[in-house]
């Protein structure tokens, strides 16, 4: 589900990312200097307490995205100048870039004024903001939310008066259920208790549905999921300061077999990373390769820099510091701790040791923040496809307390970032995103790892017209289309999901898991397992027992 | 007696005061801290972080974290989740609520089946029944929570019974009575789940003890003086095994308040267990201390009653 489905913005990014659809504007105009934008609002929306919508709205809005506790900040940033001439025009004068529909109006959410002013009344104090907890949801949106718990679920409404015509939502009652779990998540669908299975299915259970469930179909896409390994590279940090030296990153990662690494790890639902945004991203770059796996390059990148072979198998450089590092990993994805210990193996085959460690995602954040004490550390990132603003992860300000874990210092980095944010047009914008994505990829700050596809699973005997075919799958953050198409079919109708006999609704049940434990094998080869040893060992006591 | 139990309660308070110092202590040991999980977020300033050090307390020097923690502690209040933005006590006592409707049912299943198994084990000891309900109560002291959940889930996926969840979510209910059927229905799994990992501690440390009474003097005594096996058992044994028993069981309650983390994870229970973990994960230091004073609270009570209901069965241990 994604937040389109309950607010309205001025405009909605369509599937592809790159033209804009109208939301609560229906028509606008951007300036021919790419400095200032008018938008004419829709005079029927209306918000889920019958007020109108107006331009007041609007405003109020971005001005509260503008709050420095507001994780919209930086993409209101390039506005200078916003008012509202009359109820249904808004007038925005901002900083020359490209990227203001799509980065900047497109991203922030209309929210209703005569609701927030009580709990923010200055939408510019960031206390005032952070205390959220009792803000009433009143929205516009094609969805209404009808009922909450944090952590557990969601129940959204059809909003029959809605305003976009076309736009209103075939189904009535929409249940978003949180799992803790993803294999009791999997488990709920296969049972009929739930019909729609999101994020993050892994790859076992993608194959057990696929084969033991004609009722499910598993939807396959791009993803919006990078792992890496970063490469602790700042200057003034405190990690090995071998890895100051690009060659040492160089034969790092021809020591890394990418292809075999998302077949091993992710059964084939990965693919091998070369540049920093995925495969499903506007601004990913085709031109960029994995570096390749050669362990005899490796060896010979290492023997030419002056690193030789100690008498215990590890390199040493030449003045005395041993090429031995501590890698971490996030412990909350099993996986990847596997996916370290085969790196690791890789690496000694080198003369590189790498001691792989596990930690929980604070515990690494200590780590790394503020002192860069860390040598690697093996994380992710999700990043929306729409936009190359990850690529700020690297910007020289962001390092000791931004979003840097590598330290990376690099001017001209920072001088075409900035010029890329105030690119004329889009294909300066991909030139720019293509060019930062080549220094990293040869700077190697990261060595990126693979791109996790988005693997979803719905009940499609119950439900047609799920939309598929966009990067995060059907029921991403981003997918606004699914919720808002999704049609029962017929028969079934009525039998859906929960026990509902006295509202007459087709619910559709779809969740979320962020799983606090996971198994990593399949849970059938567990259970088949366990029950082969508890057999034996029943037996086992049995017989002695007898015996005596 | 007075004394007895003026001399417990005084040895409660006492470790209940060193839980209160301890709590603190411990989760500020915890490397890393909520704002610095936030440097991950896209363009923190770094006058945001401090406004929001400053907001949770977290740029006072620890000594006076600490006796603001305790005033508050004594004085009831908890403080504001750094996560849920809302005082600790609406989170944490309707996540303690879901889990005591969830434990409270299984402990005593447990306990009431397991403590039976035990009796007849050991009543019927180096028999066949001895070595089944034995191994029977071993295999499942030594299973997996998790694996046996899951495994349950698999079982039921075709018969309808609830899978996850507390309650059926979106549903009307006309009455009390098919909202807690409901509330019933889903926690069927769980609570098996939590009854047979759970009841083999019960049922083998019945049985040993058991055995162990039976070869005390005076069940010779009777025996010899003719007494018949059934009344033995009945009239004199288990009155007796069931001492230890009775400390265990106190201890058990006393953790009902505690959750079980697993148990609820498999099956989606919105219960402590998970809100404990999940706040560790979050470095939510307000909830994680409440949680733990609490249970803590609540171990040492149930302990306490414990000590005064055994003083009452056996009074030997009033002099020792």
């Amino acid at each position: 589900m994604s937040t389109l489905d309950v607010y309205d913005y001025l405009i909605r990014y369509n599937s592809t990312f790159a033209p804009v659809v109208p939301d609560l504007a229906y028509k606008w105009y951007v300036y021919p200097n790419n400095s200032a934008a008018v938008f004419y609002l829709v005079k029927n929306a209306t918000w889920s307490d019958g007020y109108p919508v107006t331009a007041q709205d609007v405003v109020y809005s971005f001005e509260v995205a503008n709050n420095s506790a507001s994780r919209l900040q930086p993409n209101v940033e390039p506005i200078t100048a916003i008012y509202a001439p009359n109820n249904y025009t808004v007038i925005f004068h901002y900083r020359r870039t490209a990227l203001f529909l799509i980065n900047t109006i497109a991203a922030v959410p209309i929210v209703p004024k005569h609701v927030w002013e009580k709990y923010v009344p200055n939408p510019s104090n960031a206390t005032q903001l952070t205390n959220y907890q009792d803000y009433p949801v009143v929205s516009s949106g094609p969805f209404e939310v009808t009922n909450y718990v944090q952590g557990q679920y969601i129940e959204l409404t059809a909003n029959t008066h809605y305003f976009y015509k076309s736009r209103i939502p075939h189904v009535q009652h929409i249940i978003i259920q949180f799992f803790k779990d993803t294999n009791s998540m999997v488990a709920a669908l296969e049972a009929g208790q739930i019909d729609a299975a999101a994020p993050s299915l892994l790859p076992v259970q993608a194959q057990t549905l696929e084969q033991n469930y004609p009722n499910i179909k598993v939807v396959v896409e791009p993803g919006e999921e990078l792992w890496y390994i970063a490469v602790n590279v700042y200057p003034y940090g405190h990690g090995n300061p071998t890895l100051r030296d690009l060659r040492v990153r160089e034969a790092l990662a021809h020591a890394i077999n990418y292809t075999e690494l998302a077949q091993v790890i992710w059964k084939g639902y990965a693919t091998p990373a070369a540049g920093l945004l995925p495969i499903g991203n506007e601004y990913y770059d085709p031109n960029l390769k994995p570096y390749t796996f050669n362990l005899t390059l490796a060896n010979q990148i290492l023997n030419e820099a002056g690193y030789k072979m100690g008498a215990n198998g590890v390199r040493v450089s030449p003045n005395g510091t041993p090429l031995s590092y501590t890698l971490y990993v996030v412990s909350n994805a099993p996986e990847e701790v596997e996916a370290a210990n085969i790196i690791a193996n890789w690496w000694s085959q080198i003369g590189v040791q790498a001691k792989v460690e596990a930690v929980d995602a604070g515990t690494l954040a200590s780590i790394i923040w503020p002192n860069f004490t860390q040598d690697f550390d093996l994380w992710d990132w999700f990043s929306s496809p729409a936009v190359p603003t990850l690529l700020s992860v690297f910007l020289s300000n962001q390092t000791e307390t931004g979003t840097s874990d590598s330290g990376f210092q690099n001017k001209t980095y920072d001088r075409l970032y900035s010029e890329m944010m105030y690119a004329p047009n889009l294909s300066a914008v991909k030139e720019y995103a293509w060019e930062l994505q080549s220094i990293l990829y040869h700077e190697l700050p990261y060595i990126n790892l693979y791109y996790v596809d988005s693997i979803e699973a719905y009940n499609d005997k119950l439900f047609t017209n799920v939309f598929t075919n966009m990067t995060g799958g059907p029921f991403s953050d981003i997918n606004w289309y699914t919720f808002l198409q999704i049609q029962p079919v017929q028969s079934t109708s009525v039998v859906t999901t929960t026990q509902t006999s006295s509202t007459q609704t087709s619910s559709m049940t779809s969740s979320v898991s962020s799983s606090a434990v996971s198994v990593q094998t399949s849970p059938t080869m567990y259970i088949v397992v366990g029950a082969v040893v508890v057999i034996i060992v029943v037996a086992a006591i049995v017989l002695l027992a007898r015996r005596r | 007696m007075g004394r007895y139990v003026a001399k417990r309660a005084a040895t409660s308070l006492i470790t209940f005061v060193a839980t209160v110092v301890l709590t603190f202590i411990l989760f500020r040991l915890l490397p890393g801290d909520p704002i610095t999980l936030l440097f991950r977020s896209p363009l923190l300033t770094p006058s945001e972080i401090n406004a929001l050090n400053a907001q949770f307390g977290l740029n006072k020097p620890l000594y006076v974290q600490f006796l603001i923690y305790i005033k508050n502690v004594f004085e009831g209040n908890w403080g504001i989740s750094f996560y849920y933005r809302a005082p600790v006590s609406q989170v944490l006592f309707p996540a303690m609520l879901n889990s005591v409707i969830l434990l409270l049912p299984s402990t005593i299943l447990a306990v009431v089946i397991g403590v039976g198994l035990g009796i007849l084990a050991g009543w019927k000891r180096n028999t066949m029944t001895d070595v089944g309900i034995l191994s029977f109560s071993l295999v499942l002291y030594a299973l997996p929570t998790f694996w046996l959940g899951i495994l349950l889930i698999m079982l039921a996926i075709k018969t309808g019974i609830p899978v996850s969840g507390m309650v059926s979510i979106g549903v009307t209910f006309s009455n009390p009575w098919q909202y807690i059927i409901n509330v019933l229905k889903h926690l069927f799994l769980p609570m098996i789940t939590l009854t047979l990992v759970t009841l083999g501690q019960f049922s083998i440390i019945m049985r040993n003890t058991i055995l162990n009474e039976l070869t005390e003097d005076y069940a010779l005594a009777a025996y010899s003086k003719g007494m018949s096996d059934r009344r033995l058992l009945i009239k004199h044994i288990v009155p007796n095994a069931l001492l230890p028993t009775v400390t265990i069981i106190a201890i058990s309650i006393g953790t009902v308040v505690a959750g079980a983390v697993l148990t609820e994870t498999v099956f989606s229970w919105p219960g402590v267990g998970t809100l404990i973990y999940d706040s560790i994960a979050r470095r939510d230091y307000p909830v994680l201390q409440g949680a733990f004073l609490i249970i803590a609270l609540v171990v040492i009570l149930s302990n306490f009653v414990a000590d005064v209901i055994y003083a009452f069965l056996d009074p030997r241990v009033k002099y020792s």
